[in-house]
């Protein structure tokens, strides 16, 4: 393993610094770690657009923002390298000044994230759309607008991007894990690294054990999987900067990992929210070591990615899980506020937009079934509606033991209740997609749901997205419905996008689009607006499980075996 | 100087010590030897390989293989007969008389330390003897694979007493046939793996059904050229574009055998079937099964229409064939030469086979020859040698409705006419020696293969005329050409040939070599799951009893039948296998305790769905253009039983997720492909309810509720698809979601889309 010098300032603005002063500080290292890259035209991420605000002054206000970041970017290689471009790097300068007024005049900046930059799952927060305005494209298939495509091998984990540069997942064997580094622009292959996975746990299909989703800060790839735990990599190579071991997840029906990193200032922050010892951590992203980790017992599993909300003057880090919506301080790790409104199974994450978190629940059953229902349907083997120890996961066991109270080797009645659901949240199932008002404190539950709704059949729905007014989401059988997303009104419930199947895929949005992917490998294109409105269906020959990544005007597709990058000519 | 020396050898006997430590594989198990003959049979040799394949698998060992005795071997397996090996002399007299199927896994102590014998009466019956030994550990042969022990039992060669004869003689697997969900859609690959698979399982014998209309053989007669050769009935399978269940198909746009896929004309398809056809007789023959091919004998591809003028074409899906019309001679010598050429051309194109399999029409127009041909039976027969065919008739329409008589009647007289047929074909008796199979011996009295043929066993090599109407059984003798078997079909599910006791009892009396076909899931609605355990238990007490050679099975998807396979595999062995000791004997050492309760109550809800349909509905899901549609058509409400069956499925899909749950380092595959494969039934069943209800709606003009329930419908099929899909591992499940896409899935989109278009004017 070959290891970095710690850094301690924060890397990139792309990681979603807050205020002036971090925005500086993830200039300089970007700038610093910048210098071994092969920046493509427009593949640029905005560090250094950012910085020289303060520094040079607001001026030509009205160019374009993705330019200006563009621009900035290549000029932070020629700082170094060359001083000769002064005409250049002043338009640059300039441009990136007018970005930095632009983000803070039009309420993006805390979370900003370059256009050009899809850093994590569902790219910059989480948020699942594309700020650039540059065109994408309707009509597409395996073989149309197909700027490159690489088969890769297994994995339903997303792609991200960062300064030009492509990062995937797959499995390249039956027990070796790989990533890949791609120039976004070409499809060039920059990088593969291969790791052993030791004996593998078991999974679930669809899930595949290359699930999880990178997440970068420009300078390192983070990386989880299951058997290895958190894995830093260098951004230029792929060298290891750090591993930092975590307990494997355990789940009593076998669903498998699938959480993802995201990266927060120079923090790395994972949520594993599995069946047996859920927590959230929070590992230094220089050093890899555990800046702080946060129990969550009365989770059950789920994937829930963490996303950052600033609201009413403060900084959380939001995780959804079991019954409860939670803000963690993201300095600390500890729980500033919960909001107890959500069901017992959450799939999927919640995006955040001024301030307000939007949730959408993939949940199963009505709002009376505990997790006692589905043990006694799926894991009492023998249907006695008692749970012997043989019928539970090995993993499970001590577990059990600790919940068998009289010691009479099954788990029956309240037992069964208490054993892996926490007794003061046993949630239920659940028919809800709610918005819930940011920056509180303490419990929230009556204070801050803006609203709730009951959709209709709730089952596997979707992440919501929320661009423009709209808040969509879809579910199996390609029902989509879409609301009003400052007062849950709704536009519609329940319309067919003319693709049915499973969604596991989040929708995503850019160029006034919504892309919706289905299991079944069409990607359908719809209007964003308050009328269902198709536009296309296209055939990407395969089937996809991972959210599309969209990132200068490409659209990033991972098959289950192929990555398509899809564009405009 | 010497210090410099020392620290060089020093060093290079490190670095030796190092390389030898590296380059010696590591062991974690026990060290065994096999000791195998100086000239083993190959089949010796191949089952030598696959002892020494179980033994590293399940317990990690350190397995040497030699043609001499070892002196420091801990433990010693023998493996093969005193004909094969000379090692076993010293144990001549632990050695058993076996037939040419027993086989033996007997202890016995060499040099002081445990030993174990295992083989067989034959090189065939050697491989048994291996795979009874990895039984024994706990590796259970599945169709589509070994799964291997959750926890195996400590490895010991001493107390091991195990000797098995047959109680049937005869255990055929049928393969090929005409649909993409049959084995017919497998390339050789996987033809190869599955014969494995069957022979592991002590079947041995396969029978390659056939078409003519099928590109397998070609031929010329009277000038006239075969030039129909397709799969499929001549359908194409596409499943590019917004196919449901695509996913299995990996990108390929066309559904297709992929050894046949890549030919582009007759002559291309003939040679590549040829090629796998005889991949698969090879295969199969150099694992000692032997191998029939069944194929009609009075069916010729549609262009022999010219040379036979009284021809009609064959009532079939594609009108590809021609057959005799009612008024054909059955002693036409037209008829009998052309006949004579298609099945010589198949004996040419494949002189290795072992039996003939002779089909007589499904549907029998021919007809209006069988008195004369009945009067002909008459004075073969001599004096008190037949009844009249009146009385036959009589006894044919027994308490049948008027409908039904007619139709026992017709078949009756069909059946006599095609016997009349098979008479004057196959009466040439070197003819007859040539159609079997050039081999030297005249039958009955048949030689042996060198390498697996048991040569007092008469089983080998016949011909087998393939259903004779029941009312002729107590004739049965007195209408067979000469040396010919029959191979009994008598009604298309095993629940109802169960339900005919007395008619196997009636044959079972017959001096005639009987063997009973076993329909494991019967073709009128293959495309849901099946199961007939307890029928087929039944069937096989059945064929133990003195008057049978032993049984053929019938189905096309192959992908449920690893229990069923078991079953008949180990009750022909043991007669107190019942389909419950079978099921908990598969399941359990693969999958864990406590498993097989749930796989169990799933079969035998799936045994009560088999049961619905087949009560009430026996062609509810014939997998033809119209299958789903067909329920649109209807105007009966919902049958209730259709709910009942839905329900079956439901039940028997949560069963066994409970066991897939469950079996956690077991055999998951078996038990998830299960979970998913009742899913589908119960997709199934939901999407045709909502195509007979958007059928009703239709009807009422209720458009709302129509375009609702098709809906519903298209997502059910597509949710169903996709199930299969997920666990897709023959070509037997990628034929199946693509069967259903071109004759149901599309077709109901289409009618979506019509409705919709409708109800915007």
């Amino acid at each position: 393993m070959r290891h970095r010098e710690s850094e301690s300032m924060p890397s990139s603005i792309c990681a979603a610094p807050t205020g002036r002063h971090s925005i500086a500080q993830g200039v300089a290292v970007g700038y610093r770690s910048t210098n071994d890259l092969k920046p493509q035209r427009g593949e640029i991420p905005s560090a250094f657009a950012a910085v020289v605000a303060p520094l040079w002054g607001f001026a030509d206000i009205s160019a374009n923002v993705t330019q200006g970041c563009a621009l900035g970017y290549r000029i932070a290689s020629l700082w170094d390298s060359t001083a000769t471009d002064r005409a250049v790097l002043s338009t640059a300068i300039r441009s990136a000044s007018a970005l930095v007024i632009c983000c803070v005049l039009f309420g993006g900046a805390p979370q900003f994230v370059c256009a050009e930059d899809w850093p994590q799952f569902r790219g910059p927060n989480a948020s699942s759309v594309s700020t650039s305005a540059k065109p994408l494209p309707t009509d597409f298939s395996a073989t149309d607008k197909v700027r490159w495509s690489v088969k890769l091998g297994d994995g339903v984990g997303s792609p991200i991007v960062s300064g030009g540069k492509l990062f995937v997942t797959a499995m390249v064997g039956e027990q070796r894990f790989g990533v890949f580094a791609f120039d976004a622009a070409s499809g060039e292959r920059l990088w593969q690294r291969e790791f052993d996975t030791g004996k593998l746990p078991r999974i679930t299909p669809p899930n595949s054990h290359a699930s999880s989703t990178p997440a970068t800060d420009g300078k390192r790839v983070y990386v989880h999987f299951s058997t290895l735990g958190l894995l830093a990599l260098d951004v230029a190579d792929g060298l290891t900067v750090w591993q930092h071991a975590l307990p494997p997840a355990a789940f009593l029906m076998d669903w498998g990992a699938a959480a993802s990193p995201i990266v927060y200032k120079d923090l790395v922050v994972f949520n594993q929210d599995d069946d047996l010892a859920p927590v959230l951590f929070g590992v230094d992203a220089n050093t890899g070591k555990l800046r702080w980790r946060t129990e969550r017992p009365e989770m059950l599993g789920g994937y829930a990615v963490p996303v950052v909300c600033e609201a009413n003057g403060q900084t959380d880090i939001v995780v959804g899980g079991t019954g409860k919506l939670i803000g963690y301080d993201p300095e600390t790790g500890r729980v500033r506020w919960n909001c107890n409104t959500l069901p017992r199974t959450l799939m999927t994450s919640p995006v955040v937009r001024d301030g307000v978190i939007y949730v959408s629940v993939q949940s199963y059953g009505d709002e009376t079934r505990t997790l006692k229902f589905a043990l006694l349907e799926w894991l009492d083997t023998n249907q006695d509606g008692e749970l012997a120890r043989a019928e539970i996961p090995k993993e499970f066991w001590p577990r059990f033991d600790r919940s068998d109270k009289n010691g009479d080797g099954v788990l029956k009645g309240l037992e069964v209740d208490t054993a892996f659901q926490a007794s003061d949240n046993l949630v239920g199932g659940g028919t809800t997609i709610q918005a819930i008002r940011g920056g509180g404190r303490g419990d929230v539950t009556k204070t801050h749901v803006l609203w709730n709704i009951k959709n209709r059949s709730p089952s596997n729905l979707s992440s919501p997205i929320v661009v423009g007014e709209q808040l969509f989401v879809v579910k199996k059988g390609g029902l989509s419905s879409s609301f009003d997303a400052a007062t849950g009104k709704t536009h519609w419930e329940l319309g067919r996008i003319r693709n049915i199947g499973d969604y596991f895929s989040s929708p995503v949005a850019g160029d006034g689009k919504l892309y919706v992917t289905g299991e079944n490998g069409f990607v359908v294109v719809l209007a964003q607006g308050s009328k269902l409105n198709v536009l296309a269906k296209n055939d990407m020959g395969e089937s996809c499980l991972a959210t599309p990544a969209i990132a200068d005007g490409k659209i990033f597709i991972r098959g289950r075996q192929t990555l398509f990058c899809v564009s405009e000519p | 100087m010497v210090l410099r020396s020392v620290l060089s050898w020093t060093l290079a006997l490190c670095f030796a010590a190092l390389f030898l430590l590296t380059a010696i594989p590591v062991h974690a198990g026990p060290q065994i030897d096999i000791v195998i003959g100086k000239s083993p049979p190959p089949l010796e040799r191949f089952a030598v390989d696959e002892l020494a394949d179980q033994l590293r698998k399940v317990y990690e060992a350190d397995v040497r293989i030699s043609s001499s005795l070892a002196d420091d071997s801990p433990a010693t397996i023998f493996v093969g007969n005193p004909d094969t090996n000379g090692h076993f002399k010293p144990f001549a007299a632990k050695w058993p008389k076996l037939s040419g199927q027993g086989h033996v896994l007997r202890s016995v102590t060499h040099r002081d330390r445990p030993a174990l014998l295992v083989g067989g009466g034959s090189p065939a019956a050697t491989y048994w003897a291996v795979t009874e030994f990895g039984h024994r550990l706990g590796i259970r042969s599945m169709l589509y694979g070994d799964l291997y022990p959750v926890s195996p039992p400590p490895l010991k060669l001493d107390g091991i007493d195990v000797v098995m004869e047959p109680v049937v003689r005869l255990r055929t697997w049928r393969m090929l046939d005409e649909l993409p969900f049959g084995t017919a859609a497998w390339g050789l690959d996987e033809q190869r793996r599955v014969l494995k698979q069957l022979a592991k399982l002590k079947y041995n014998r396969v029978i390659l059904s056939t078409h003519p209309w099928q590109p397998f053989v070609h031929f010329k007669f009277n000038g006239v050229e075969k030039s129909t050769g397709v799969m499929w009935h001549g359908w194409t399978f596409p499943v590019a574009g917004d196919t449901a269940g695509r996913a299995a198909f990996g990108g390929a746009k066309v559904f297709d055998n992929p050894d046949l896929a890549t030919a582009t004309n007759y002559d291309e398809r003939s040679a590549a079937a040829h090629r796998l056809l005889q991949g698969i007789i090879g295969s199969a023959q150099e694992l000692g099964m032997s191998v029939g091919l069944a194929l009609p004998a009075v069916e010729f591809p549609k262009e022999f229409a010219a040379v036979l003028p009284t021809s009609k074409p064959v009532p079939g899906p594609s009108n590809l064939t021609v057959g005799p019309g009612p008024d054909q001679r059955p002693d036409d010598p037209a008829l009998i030469a052309l006949a004579m050429a298609q099945i010589h051309a198949y004996l040419d194109a494949y002189p290795s086979l072992d039996a003939v399999y002779l089909t007589a029409p499904h549907f029998p127009e021919w007809t209006d020859a069988a008195d004369d041909a009945w009067k002909r039976f008459a004075a073969r027969s001599g004096t008190g040698g037949l009844p009249s065919l009146e009385s036959l008739e009589e006894t044919a329409k027994g308490n049948l409705d008027p409908a039904a008589k007619v139709f026992a009647v017709r078949a009756l007289r069909g059946n006599i006419v095609a016997l009349d047929f098979y008479h004057h074909l196959l009466t040439d008796r070197k003819w007859l020696r040539r159609m079997l199979h050039l081999r030297q011996s005249p039958i009955p009295e048949l030689q042996s293969s060198p390498t697996h043929r048991d040569p007092n066993d008469p089983l080998d090599t016949e011909v087998n005329l393939v259903h004779v109407d029941p009312v002729l059984v107590p004739h049965l003798e007195k209408l067979l050409p000469k040396r010919t078997g029959v191979l009994h079909f008598i009604d298309h599910t095993a629940r109802r040939v169960a339900a005919h006791g007395d008619l196997l009892a009636a044959i079972s009396a017959r001096p005639v070599p009987n063997t009973l076909l076993l329909t494991l899931a019967d073709n009128n609605y293959e495309i849901v799951p099946q199961a007939s355990h307890l029928s087929l238990n039944h069937l096989v007490d059945a064929v133990r009893q003195p008057g049978w050679v032993g049984f053929t099975v019938r189905y096309r998807s192959i992908g449920d039948l690893d229990l069923t396979a078991y079953l008949l595999s180990r009750g022909s062995f043991d007669p107190k296998v019942t389909p419950q000791s079978a099921l908990v004997d598969l399941v359990t050492p693969v999958c864990g305790e406590g498993i097989s309760d749930r796989v169990a109550k799933a079969f035998e809800l799936i045994e009560q769905a088999t049961t619905l349909i087949d009560v009430n509905d026996l062609g509810f899901s014939f997998p033809i253009p119209g299958v789903i549609l067909k329920h649109y058509d209807s105007d009966q409400p919902v049958p209730e039983w259709w709910g009942k069956v839905r329900d079956c499925y439901l039940n028997a899909m949560n069963e066994m997720y409970r066991a897939n749950t469950r079996a956690r380092e077991g055999g998951r595959s078996y038990t998830l492909y299960l979970a998913r494969r009742f899913e589908f039934g119960f997709e199934y069943m939901n999407c045709v309810e909502a195509v007979r209800k958007a059928g009703l709606a239709k009807r009422k003009g209720d458009t709302e509720t129509q375009l609702a329930e098709l809906e519903k419908a298209i997502e059910s099929l597509h949710g169903g698809l996709n199930a299969m899909a997920a666990v897709a591992r023959s070509n037997s499940d990628r034929g199946l979601i693509a069967v259903l896409n071109e004759f149901g899935y599309r077709p109901l989109k289409r009618e979506l889309e019509a409705a919709e278009k409708s109800a915007q004017k």
